[in-house]
C-alpha cells in the first residue's frame, strides 16, 4: 500500500510536469492560432540558464528564475516576430500551420545543438533548491522534490486560472482565442494579448524545465526537451486544450506511467512505463476521439 | 427580354474547346512534361550506372548511396505530405520495420535481393494500412502526435523483441545482393571486379529511379489524382465519387512501403541495424529533405536527400577545419560542438530558411531559373517577328 502511494505521488509530480508543458503549448495555441513546439526549447534552455545564473554565477535562486523567465520570454517573442509572424501573416491555413510546426522542430534541434555547444554534453547537477531529502509519514516515504513539484504546479495553475477567469486581460485572451475578429472590433489589442500569452507560456515552460532538471538521477542534460514530446499525449488526452484538460490529461498519464513502471513484471521489458502514455493516448483516440474533456471541432479530419 | 451580351472574344466552337481540353489533359498526363525533365531522366540513368562503376572513392560512394537510400524514404514522405497533404512523424517506425524485415529475410534466411526488398515493402504497406484508419481520424497537430506515438511504441517493441532486433546492441546485417544470374555484391564486368559498396550504390540508384517513376506514374493515375483531390478539396472529391478514407489508406500504405524499402537498403548499406537509429529525428530528417528538395515534385525528395546526406558526411570529414567543431574523437569539455549536433543545427536552420524564403525547395528554385531563359528567348522572337 505504501508503495502504491509513493508511486501515485511521484506519478502526480511527473504528471504536473507534463501538464505544465502541455499548458505552455495550449496557451500559445489559443493566442496565436498555431501550434508552436518551440516551447520545448524553452524547457531545455531554462534548465541550463537557471543552472548558469544560480550555480555558475552564484545568484539567488529566485533571481535566477526571474532572469531566466525574462531572457526566455524575450527570445521567444523575438522569434515569434522575426520568424513565425512572417509565416502566419498571410492567414493560418494548413500550410502555415505545418510551416510553423516544422520551423519549431528545426529550432528545437538548434536548441539541442546549442546547449551541448555551450554547456557540454555531460549532465549538470543543479544545487537542488528543494533537496532530495525524504519526508516520512508513517511507512510512506515521499521525496520533498515530488511534493514541491506538485505544490508549485498547483500555485501556478491557480494563478493562471485567476488570470484567465477573473482579470480583464484574461477575458481579452479568451475573447481572442474564441473569435479574433470580434475581439479586435471590441478594442482588444492583439499585440498585448499575444505578449501576455507568451509570458504565461514561458513561465510554465521555465518552471517545468527547472523542475525537470532536479529529477532523481537525471540532472540537466540535453535530452530533457524530450518532455515536450511526452507532454503531447497529455494534450490529446485532455481534450480541446483548456487548463483543466491539460492538468487532467497530464496527471492521469503521469500516474499511469509511474504505476506501470512500478508494477510491470520484468517480462514486459525495458521502457514499458515510457510507452504507456502513448498506448493510452491511442486507445482514447479510438474510443473517444474528442479526448476526455473536449469538443471535437479542430481535431477531426 | 434582352439579347445575350456578347463579349469581345470570337465564339469558340464546342469541338475546338473539347480538343483543346484534351490536349491539355494529354500534356498533364505525360510522364515527363518538358524537355529538361526528359533529359534529366536520361542523364540520371547514364550517371546512375556510370558513377558506381567508375569511382572507388569511399566518401563519394557513401554520399551517393545515402542519397539514393534516403531518397526512397523521402519519396514516401513526399507522397504522404506533398501529394496527399497528410502529416506524419511516424516515418522512422516504418523505416525500422523495413530494416528488421530485411535482416530476417535477407540475413537470417539468406533469401536473394528481390525477396528481402519485396518483403520489406509488403510489411511496410501492411503496417501503413493498419495505422492509416487511426491516423486519418485526426488532422493537423493531432495526427502528428498520433504518428509520433507510433515511433515511441515502435522503439519499445523493437528494443524488447531481442531475438530479431538484438535489443539495444543491434544486429548485424549481411544482406545478399544477388539476383540469381548477377550478384551485385561481387560484380564482375569484363576484367573489372567491383566492391560490395559499388554494387549496392548501383542497386540503390536503380531502385531509387524505379521509385521516382513508380510514384510519378501513380500520381497521374486515377488513384493518384484522387490523392491530390482529397488534399485540395476533400468535400468536392467526395462529391465526385472519391472515397477519402480509402484514398488516405492507399497513401499511407504506399508511403510506408517506400519507407520500409529505404530501411531495408539502409540495413544493407550500414550492414548493421540498431533501434537507436530510428528515433523521431529520422522522421524529421525526411521532412527536411522534402522541404529542401521541393514538396510535391517527383525529383525534389531525391535532390533533398542528397543535400541532407551530404551535410553530416562532410561535417564529419572536415571537422578539423570548421571552427567550433570538435573532432569526433575528442572528449567533451570546453566550448565546441559535436559534428552530429552541428548537422542537427544545420537541418533546423535550413528548414527555417527554406520555409520562409523558398518554400518550393531546390526544385522550385531550379524551375524559376529555367523559366527565366525561355521567357527571354520568347521576348526576343516577338521583337524580331
Amino acid at each position: 500500500m505504501s508503495d502504491f502511494i509513493q508511486l501515485v505521488v511521484s506519478g502526480v509530480a511527473l504528471g504536473c510536469l507534463y501538464a505544465l508543458v502541455a499548458l505552455s503549448f495550449v496557451i500559445v495555441l489559443r493566442a496565436t492560432g498555431v501550434f508552436n513546439i518551440v516551447q520545448g526549447g524553452v524547457v531545455l534552455f531554462s534548465a541550463y540558464l537557471v543552472y548558469n545564473f544560480h550555480v555558475s554565477w552564484g545568484l539567488p535562486f529566485g533571481v535566477a528564475l526571474l532572469l531566466t523567465v525574462i531572457v526566455c520570454t524575450a527570445a521567444v517573442v523575438l522569434l515569434d516576430r522575426v520568424l513565425f509572424r512572417p509565416i502566419t501573416r498571410h492567414g493560418s491555413g494548413h500550410g502555415q500551420f505545418f510551416a510553423v510546426l516544422l520551423v519549431g522542430v528545426g529550432l528545437l534541434t538548434v536548441c539541442d545543438g546549442l546547449v551541448v555547444a555551450i554547456w557540454g554534453s555531460q549532465p549538470l547537477s543543479e544545487n537542488d533548491p528543494w533537496g532530495l531529502s525524504k519526508l516520512t509519514l508513517g511507512s510512506i516515504a515521499l521525496t520533498s522534490r515530488d511534493l514541491s513539484v506538485i505544490g508549485i504546479t498547483l500555485v501556478l495553475l491557480l494563478a493562471f486560472w485567476y488570470l484567465l477567469q477573473r482579470t480583464r486581460i484574461g477575458v481579452a485572451m479568451r475573447a481572442v482565442a474564441s473569435d479574433p475578429e470580434a475581439a479586435r472590433v471590441q478594442g482588444i489589442n492583439p499585440a498585448v494579448v499575444s505578449a501576455v500569452a507568451w509570458i504565461c507560456a514561458t513561465i510554465a515552460a521555465v518552471l517545468a524545465g527547472v523542475m525537470l532538471g532536479t529529477a532523481v538521477g537525471g540532472g540537466i542534460n540535453s535530452s530533457i526537451d524530450q518532455v515536450s514530446f511526452l507532454a503531447l499525449p497529455a494534450l490529446i488526452l485532455g481534450g480541446a486544450g483548456s487548463i483543466g484538460g491539460c492538468v487532467l490529461g497530464g496527471i492521469v498519464l503521469g500516474v499511469l506511467q509511474s504505476l506501470a513502471a512500478g508494477y510491470a513484471p520484468a517480462s514486459f521489458g525495458s521502457g514499458f512505463g515510457q510507452v504507456v502514455p502513448w498506448v493510452v493516448m491511442i486507445i482514447i483516440l479510438v474510443i473517444r476521439p474528442s479526448g476526455l474533456l473536449g469538443s471535437r471541432q479542430m481535431r477531426r479530419a | 427580354m434582352s439579347a445575350p451580351v456578347m463579349d469581345g472574344t470570337p465564339p469558340v466552337s464546342a469541338q475546338a474547346r473539347t480538343a483543346r481540353h484534351e490536349a491539355e489533359v494529354r500534356k498533364e498526363m505525360r510522364l515527363a512534361s518538358s524537355w529538361w525533365s526528359r533529359a534529366g531522366i536520361v542523364v540520371f540513368i547514364v550517371l546512375g550506372v556510370l558513377i558506381p562503376l567508375s569511382t572507388s572513392n569511399a566518401l563519394t560512394i557513401s554520399l551517393l548511396t545515402s542519397g539514393a537510400v534516403y531518397g526512397i524514404g523521402a519519396i514516401g514522405m513526399n507522397v504522404l505530405n506533398g501529394y496527399a497533404g497528410q502529416v506524419s512523424m511516424g516515418h522512422a517506425f516504418f523505416v525500422a520495420a523495413g530494416a528488421f524485415t530485411a535482416v530476417v529475410v535477407g540475413s537470417k534466411w539468406h533469401w536473394p535481393l528481390p525477396a528481402w526488398i519485396i518483403a520489406a515493402a509488403v510489411v511496410g504497406a501492411v503496417l501503413g494500412a493498419l495505422v492509416a484508419p487511426l491516423a486519418l481520424r485526426l488532422q493537423g497537430i493531432y495526427q502528428l502526435i498520433l504518428t509520433l506515438g507510433l515511433v515511441y511504441i515502435g522503439i519499445y517493441i523493437f528494443t524488447n523483441w531481442t531475438s530479431v532486433t538484438g535489443g539495444d546492441n543491434g544486429v548485424s546485417a549481411n544482406l545478399p545482393l544477388s539476383l540469381g544470374f548477377v550478384n551485385f555484391g561481387n560484380l564482375v564486368i569484363g576484367n573489372e571486379q567491383y566492391s560490395y559498396s559499388q554494387g549496392l550504390l548501383l542497386v540503390s540508384w536503380l531502385l531509387c529511379g524505379l521509385c521516382v517513376l513508380l510514384v510519378a506514374n501513380i500520381m497521374r493515375s486515377r488513384s493518384g489524382r484522387a490523392m491530390i483531390a482529397v488534399r485540395d478539396a476533400g468535400l468536392a472529391a467526395e462529391v465526385a465519387g472519391v472515397s477519402p478514407a480509402r484514398t488516405k489508406i492507399n497513401v499511407f500504405a504506399l508511403s510506408s512501403a517506400l519507407a520500409a524499402v529505404c530501411g531495408a537498403l539502409l540495413a544493407a548499406q550500414l550492414q548493421y541495424v540498431s533501434i537507436t537509429q530510428f528515433d523521431y529525428t529520422l522522421s524529421i530528417q525526411f521532412i527536411v529533405m522534402i522541404i529542401i528538395g521541393g514538396v510535391g515534385t517527383s525529383w525534389g525528395p531525391v535532390i533533398g536527400a542528397l543535400a541532407i546526406s551530404a551535410i553530416p558526411l562532410y561535417i564529419t570529414t572536415y571537422a578539423a577545419s570548421i571552427p567550433f567543431v570538435k573532432s569526433p574523437t575528442s572528449s567533451s569539455g570546453g566550448f565546441g560542438i559535436q559534428p552530429g549536433q552541428l548537422s542537427l543545427v544545420v537541418y533546423g536552420l535550413l528548414l527555417a530558411i527554406f520555409l520562409v524564403a523558398q518554400p518550393r525547395g531546390l526544385v522550385g528554385l531550379a524551375k524559376s531559373i529555367v523559366r527565366l531563359v525561355p521567357r527571354g528567348r520568347r521576348a526576343g522572337a516577338r521583337a524580331t517577328g
